[in-house]
């Protein structure tokens, strides 16, 4: 992942329309091979070809074309933490001092309970959602993060339930937005 | 847990599409062995997902945002806000807040309405908001190595 220093003018795109990346086209057919690989990255291409009537072939293009124009990069599996015991999953949000900021992060990235790190703008600094398998290695974990220098405060709030992504609301064709943000 | 379950567990990580015949070469076993124990992980639950990663900023979202949210009827809302667009992670929480969401938004205004669409579901008191950019691949970006490393130390 690409670091920059220069968090204000990242977030500042957020902001405007100035997208740093071409956008790629995607035609029907390619959002339902991109929502069924979401689904399940192993779901074979004769499942696919099925839904959309086209063949394997055709799908293996597809998804070949969608790999070589980087709108597919890699894949990725998440356990479900309870493999490692009676665990609990929380979230930790973390406010820092910004001049520490990438240190902080690549020192949570790295921590070994920690299974996601996101760094943004507004309640806290970075978001870290953490696995630990009692109420004392959350403490331990918490403790070694708010030592580092620079972190200002860390708050925890527990999740219930197990993390899954609902990748079925995602909105790829756009047709959900408003008129202003139709092409 | 198995030496072979974790051997190919570290191997999805990174890599959910490995072939099944790749895994079974390096640790000496037969392809028909990791596919079996594979389906054994899926169905017992410890898989929570096989997905691809994708450049969502290629195909015009441009920001992630997680919302915490208080709200009196928690069922009821989680119910809401699981059906609602871009809306990729609903978890019910303890502790300063009731409800955690992720959602990809495309632009300001696309995150302005979700916003408001959460804000005006009945008994949501308050919404507190995270934003961050979406420079690398998601979700692959947002997981760390951690559960490797964990996998690792629980051997």
């Amino acid at each position: 992942m690409t670091k920059s220093n220069f968090y204000l003018a990242k977030d500042l795109h957020f902001a405007g329309d100035m997208t740093q990346k071409a956008e790629v086209k995607l035609d029907e057919i390619d959002v339902i091979i991109i929502k069924a690989l979401l689904k399940d990255a192993r779901v074979g291409l004769k499942g696919i070809a099925e839904k959309c009537g086209l063949s394997p072939n055709a799908i293996h293009k597809r998804i070949h074309n969608l790999e070589a124009s980087e709108v597919i990069v890699g894949s990725s599996t998440l356990f479900n933490p309870k493999i490692l015991g009676d665990g609990f999953t929380v979230a930790m949000e973390i406010t820092v001092y910004n001049e520490n900021k990438n240190d902080i992060v690549d020192f949570i990235r790295r921590h070994p309970d920690v299974l996601m790190c996101i760094e943004g703008i507004g309640v806290c600094d970075i978001l870290a959602i953490v696995t630990v398998s009692s109420v004392n290695e959350l403490d331990q974990a918490k403790e070694t993060i708010r030592r580092q220098t620079g972190v200002r405060k860390v708050e925890t709030v527990i999740l219930i339930e197990d993390i899954q992504f609902l990748f079925e609301n995602l909105d790829i064709s756009g047709e959900g937005s408003n008129e202003r943000n139709r092409p | 847990m198995k030496e072979i379950d974790r051997n190919i567990m570290n191997e999805l990580i990174n890599d959910a599409q490995i072939p099944f015949r790749r895994i079974a070469l390096k640790f000496g076993v037969s392809p028909e062995t990791v596919r079996k124990r594979y389906e054994k992980m899926k169905t017992e639950g410890m898989i929570n997902q096989c997905m691809i990663s994708v450049d969502l900023e290629k195909i015009g979202y441009n920001g992630l945002a997680f919302l915490m949210i208080a709200c009196k009827d928690i069922a009821a809302t989680i119910a809401h806000l699981k059906k609602m667009r871009n809306v990729l992670f609903v978890a019910k929480t303890t502790g300063g807040c009731d409800i955690v969401i992720m959602a990809a938004s495309r632009d300001m205004a696309d995150l302005l309405k979700l916003v408001e669409g959460v804000k005006t579901l009945s008994g949501v008191d308050r919404v507190d908001i995270f934003l961050s950019t979406l420079d690398a691949p998601f979700p692959s970006s947002i997981i760390t190595p951690g559960m490797a490393l964990l996998l690792r130390k629980k051997s």
